[in-house]
């Protein structure tokens, strides 16, 4: 287990000051836009970067001095990183010859790492006849050699084209899981960040914004900005649900998820506590015929194959909906709102 | 902050601190010893006896003058071979790039020896036009000199930055529909401004203390501020005023160094941009664009080779004949009745092996205080630093080496010191070459191998040096061949007693033997020209595979 406790640095512009634990075959989502503080915090890790203050421990050892080539953490950069100067079998060695490992194991090390990776023929090849995705399999492959106590990934995927990085993060969930070792993983892909995480944590400027599961962030994200860095979100303050007309409400009849329970229990409490504003995915409104809901017009549609994103012009402004139906651009219809999935945000900090 | 952190941020004050220990306390000894040896008073009496000379400051003029005029020529000479050399993948880029680099780390006798061979009022030009014109032993001789010295500085450090300018911005300029001229005049002069002029300093400060060839050709008549602080020193004995006129360069220079400051701060912000640069191979560019290009580099050639070329063809000749004898008689020790190793002063194998032992030496303890200096600034910027290890280009080399010797003879023995001084003056080059290096290898791959277990030695060896090594060689050659050069802290230090090629050469001429002296430097060229042709090929295929 790693476990980063009140860690605290400051640049020049810029704090970093968190907390966070990352338990054994757990993969955590470090996700946050361009400057939030998400690359940092890996390296802080890593030991690339001292804190201020605070503490890391690495299965109960404190590691906080310890340098980066004492921590054992296996680190994969965004691009690949391999020596230029080694072929694929000598960049999967190098953190073996580090360890004086004979050559006779550390070719059978690195044969099977090859293997694990999808890359058995590969050794003899020059990392830079290899494409992006390879590169970067046999990057993990390197970082695992040394049997790391964690791994640190810095947006592995993001310089590999859209179709290998699907079959890339197959081959990263594959490996984790069965290596059981804590993982973090940074990245600024909320789809990735999604599909892949057990846990995502979502920074901003250097701190926690929020963190839970991937379902409970999307589904009922606790602040504003959390809801709109996830994904496209409707945020209405409790002045524009009061001019929508009580028949747009509808009753959810439909199974409630895992999280549904604890999280009515919360928005019955902040709803009560009053809450500012609440959030509606564009995917859970609904359209009604006339005089069903609240009135609206498409303003702009979007086709993305398995569905059309949609805006809506309405007496309370502009609202997003995904949808599979077909609107024309102009069309008039109304627009229902499933109760139970209008999430209350608190106010803003 | 950590012990780690502590150290790294010291790590420049450190290496300034050794560097001025190394610098200072010799000049400080050349500018003081008039003031110990006859009393402060009467030093400063001479000081202001030599400062209010007119011909003090006449020398002053003419040593701006020409080093201005020189570093000008210099860059308004390169500027074209820059672009094709950064824009142009023609056949033969590679030998010209290091084959252009050979008169930088010739010693000064011979591309002296070769300006009065083909420039001479009975020179090779003279004898082909059936002329006698003589303009060699003039302003005019010292300026052809240093701009054939310094080309291919001007060429090296401009078409460096031309690579750095993002592509990107000429494919922009192109889809404005800005013609070429322009495109030139408004996008590349302005992105390039900075490292010309940083390269027109560096020429500068090499004009401006160039002792050699200004000695020879300027005589009393064009005399600069480092022939005077000779002169006074050497011939007029009088150390004050040597200090005082050393001083005076001293702080010329100082402004020179300031200004460099200024322009490499500004340099680095245009090198750290993005890039994407794709240089256009033979097929991609018109034929004209071709034509001018070989053109130039054939023109170029015979400017800076027909002069080198001119020692081989006066070597091979002797009363009117073809001869080997000048070459065999370096090893036979006599020609005619001309005792060769007595007048070097030492056999052949003596003279090759004390040039190499003292170049090898140097070489390698210059690479590697450059390499641990580079590498303790390593992503970090700091121009103040880089500023201060250029100032031995302001050094005068007499009054250092003197400086040296005054201070450390008969304690540490001459051929250290010899060392010492020659790599203090190489180790501005030196530190240069590595430090660009390795900033150009990302630090990830350093954080890749920490993450992978490997301490500091482990990662200098499998991974620094390795990816590095062409870098080392180059800086080592450098290293090698300015120490092989060396003339002035060899003359200055050994007093004599230590006979490396140019002492040899130059004890050749003074007893008439330009044959031999010649053929020296035939031999000196070829060896040079082998060693930086051999690094420069040899690292191309490694270039290839993206290193």
């Amino acid at each position: 287990m790693i476990r980063a406790e009140e860690i605290h640095r400051q640049f020049d512009d810029f704090t970093i000051s968190l907390s966070l634990a990352v338990a054994d075959g757990e993969l955590l989502t470090l996700l946050g836009a361009s400057g939030s503080g998400k690359t940092t915090t890996l390296r802080i890790l890593a030991g690339f970067e001292q804190p201020d203050r605070g503490a890391i421990t690495v299965d109960g050892l404190d590691v906080t001095h310890v340098a980066a080539q004492h921590r054992r953490m296996g680190y994969v950069f965004q691009d690949y990183t391999l020596f230029p100067h080694l072929n694929v079998a000598e960049n999967v060695a190098y953190g073996l010859r580090v360890q004086r490992v004979p050559a006779p194991e550390r070719r059978r090390r690195v044969h099977e790492l090859l293997e694990l990776v999808g890359l058995a023929g590969f050794a003899g090849r020059a990392v830079q006849t290899l494409s992006g995705g390879e590169q970067q399999r046999v990057a993990l492959a390197r970082a695992l050699a040394v049997e790391p106590r964690a791994l640190l990934l810095d947006e592995p995927f993001s310089a590999v084209d859209t179709e290998r990085r699907e079959e890339l993060r197959r081959y990263l969930v594959r490996v984790q899981r069965g290596l059981g070792i804590p993982t973090v993983f940074v990245t600024h892909s909320r789809s990735e960040a999604l599909a892949l995480s057990d846990r995502i944590i979502v920074l901003r400027d250097g701190r926690i914004e929020d963190q839970g599961s991937p379902e409970r962030l999307y589904e009922h994200p606790h602040t504003e900005y959390c809801a709109r860095f996830l994904g496209h979100a409707n945020i209405l303050t409790r002045e524009q649900l009061a001019a929508v007309p009580g028949k747009a409400f509808s009753e959810d009849t439909e199974e409630a998820p895992d999280a549904r329970e604890t999280v009515s229990a919360e928005a019955g409490a902040d709803l009560q506590a009053g809450a500012t504003a609440f959030m509606i995915r564009p995917e859970y409104l609904t359209t009604a015929g006339a005089d069903a809901g609240l009135s609206a017009t498409v303003s702009y549609v979007a086709y993305s194959g398995a569905h059309r994103d949609y805006e809506f012009e309405t007496p309370i402004g502009t609202l997003y909906l995904r949808s599979a139906e077909r609107h024309e651009l102009g069309a008039r219809t109304t627009l229902r709102f499933p109760r139970h999935k209008l999430v209350p945000l608190p106010p803003k900090q | 902050m950590g012990r780690r952190d502590a150290l790294r941020s010291g790590a420049p004050y450190l290496i300034a601190a050794v560097f001025v220990l190394l610098t200072v306390p010799p000049v400080l000894t050349v500018l003081g010893a008039g003031a110990l040896e006859r009393g402060a008073s009467a030093w400063l009496e001479e000081a202001r006896r030599v400062l209010a000379q007119t011909g003090t400051w006449r020398s002053v003029r003419f040593s701006v003058i020409q080093a201005v005029v020189s570093a000008a020529l210099s860059i308004a000479i390169a500027l074209p071979g820059a672009y094709f050399l950064s824009h142009i993948r023609f056949a033969g880029r590679r030998l010209v790039q290091s084959v252009s680099l050979l008169p930088f780390v010739l010693p000064s006798l011979i591309v002296i020896l070769a300006i009065i061979s083909f420039y001479g009022r009975s020179g090779v030009l003279n004898q082909l036009l059936g002329t006698r014109f003589a303009f060699v032993y003039s302003a005019g001789g010292i300026i052809l000199a240093h701009v054939l010295f310094n080309i291919s500085i001007a060429l090296r450090m401009i078409s460096a930055a031309w690579m750095q300018v993002d592509q990107r911005l000429r494919e922009v300029s192109l889809s404005l529909g800005e013609g070429n001229l322009r495109r030139v005049l408004r996008l590349h002069l302005p992105l390039l401004l900075p490292a010309i002029l940083n390269a027109a300093t560096v020429i500068f400060l090499y004009c401006f203390v160039s002792f050699g060839v200004v000695l020879v050709f300027g005589g009393v008549r064009f005399a600069t501020l480092e022939v005077r602080i000779y002169q006074a020193m050497f011939m007029n004995l009088n150390l004050s005023a040597a200090g005082a006129l050393a001083l005076l360069q001293l702080a010329v220079c100082g402004v020179a160094v300031f200004a460099a400051h200024r322009l490499a701060a500004r340099r680095l912000a245009v090198a750290t941009r993005g890039r994407r640069f794709v240089m256009r191979s033979g097929r991609e560019i018109s034929w004209i664009t071709t034509v001018i290009c070989y053109s130039y580099w054939v023109a170029l050639g015979v400017f800076l080779f027909t002069p080198l070329a001119s020692i081989a063809l006066r070597a091979f000749h002797r009363n009117g004949r073809w001869s080997t004898a000048a070459f065999r008689s370096l090893i036979a020790g006599s020609i005619g009745d001309r005792d060769i190793h007595q007048i070097i002063r030492a056999d052949f194998f003596e003279l090759v092996t004390t040039s190499l032992a003292i170049a090898g030496l140097c070489a390698a303890v210059t690479t590697a205080a450059g390499f641990i200096a580079a590498r303790a600034v390593r992503g970090r910027k700091v121009p103040w630093l880089d500023t201060l290890t250029m100032a031995p280009l302001a050094i005068s080399g007499v009054t250092f080496s003197l400086g040296l010797r005054l201070l450390w003879f008969g304690i540490i023995p001459g051929p250290v010191l010899i060392i010492v001084a020659q790599g203090v003056m190489a180790f501005p080059l030196v530190f240069r070459i590595l430090r660009t290096a390795m900033e150009g290898v990302p630090l990830r791959y350093t954080e890749t191998a920490k993450s992978l277990g490997a301490g500091t030695l482990f990662r200098v060896r499998t991974l620094e040096i390795p990816v590095l090594w062409r870098s080392i060689l180059n800086a080592y050659a450098f290293g090698f061949a300015l120490s092989l050069a060396d003339f002035t802290a060899v003359l200055t230090i050994g007093r004599g007693a230590i006979v490396t090629f140019p002492i040899a050469m130059y004890r050749l001429i003074g007893f008439q033997s330009f044959d031999v002296a010649l053929a020296l430097g035939v031999w000196y060229i070829i060896v040079v020209a082998a060693a930086f042709v051999a690094i420069d090929l040899t690292s191309h295929a490694r270039e290839k595979e993206g290193l």
